[in-house]
């Protein structure tokens, strides 16, 4: 009885945990990926892409983060959240209309 | 250098100018030498400068010295490159293709196409021929050079999708369709 208490508690907390950690690999993985295509085309346009992805990773991991540890008022962390989110379709933005 | 290691390092030499961008396995396979013989003959042939190699994940792949004069490493990037290799292909089976036969079969953008054969040119992979108001494109260098580094040195998955990526972005840029 205690124990499935126990993990009715924690179960969410680790699929959430899992799923968030699952995203910032992706990203990486994804801003890895944009890397190696540069260094092989030289494309500059694509280092935009890579840029958004990183900030990406960047933006979980300060939004996880901050559930845990309180290194900044909550209001400001979360304008400087929506500020990456705008970074983020910005840089695509700039990637898809950019020359190369 | 006795004559039996002699003629054995000129067996190794020979077998990398007719297989460019073999591996070890590959030339143990072909020329049924022992593993420390053939890397002993592809050090002394390499501190000779008579070859070159690249390491590419799991193989290292040896290539003569001078088959692609000074753009050889150029090359082996571009071979790394899904694309490039399917025009390249593309151009040897379908004789003198334009771009817009290669937009076609290969189905990418004529954006993506035109950026590609802009860089097999600048390699002198290929050469454009000037037929009307069309261009079209054949092999510059000794094909059967190229489709043994094409058979020898492949993408591997990492540099397929980045490859893939890079193409989505190619398509996604203006550029005027040529012939």
């Amino acid at each position: 009885m205690i124990l499935s208490k126990l993990f009715l508690e924690i179960e969410p907390f680790g699929i959430e945990s899992g799923i968030e950690l699952g995203i910032v690999a992706f990203a990486l993985v994804l801003f890895a990926l944009s890397i190696t295509a540069y260094r092989n085309t030289r494309i500059k346009k694509i280092l935009f892409a890579a840029a958004a992805f990183a900030l990406f990773a960047i933006q979980l991991f300060v939004d996880s983060i901050e559930d845990y540890i309180e290194f900044l008022d909550e209001n400001i962390t979360g304008i400087i959240v929506k500020l990456m989110t705008f970074a983020i379709l910005v840089l695509f933005f700039v990637a898809i209309v950019k020359k190369r | 250098m006795n004559d039996e290691s002699n003629s054995n390092t000129i067996r190794v030499l020979r077998h990398i100018q007719e297989s460019p961008g073999c591996h070890l396995r590959q030339i143990k396979r072909e020329l049924d030498m022992s593993m420390g013989t053939i890397q002993y003959h592809l050090n002394l042939l390499e501190k000779q400068g008579k070859i070159s190699s690249e390491r590419q994940s799991l193989h290292r792949h040896y290539f003569p010295i001078g088959l692609f004069e000074q753009n050889e490493r150029d090359i082996l990037k571009i071979l790394n490159q899904e694309t490039a290799r399917e025009i390249l292909m593309m151009v040897f089976e379908k004789k003198k293709p334009t771009q817009t036969d290669i937009a076609n079969i290969i189905k990418i953008s004529s954006a993506s196409v035109n950026w590609h054969i802009k860089r097999l040119i600048e390699l002198g992979l290929i050469l454009e021929i000037k037929d009307g108001k069309f261009k079209r494109y054949t092999i510059e260098k000794d094909p059967k050079h190229i489709v043994s580094l094409m058979k020898n040195y492949h993408p591997n998955i990492w540099n397929r999708w980045s490859n893939r990526l890079a193409e989505t972005f190619l398509s996604l840029s203006k550029e005027d369709k040529e012939q």
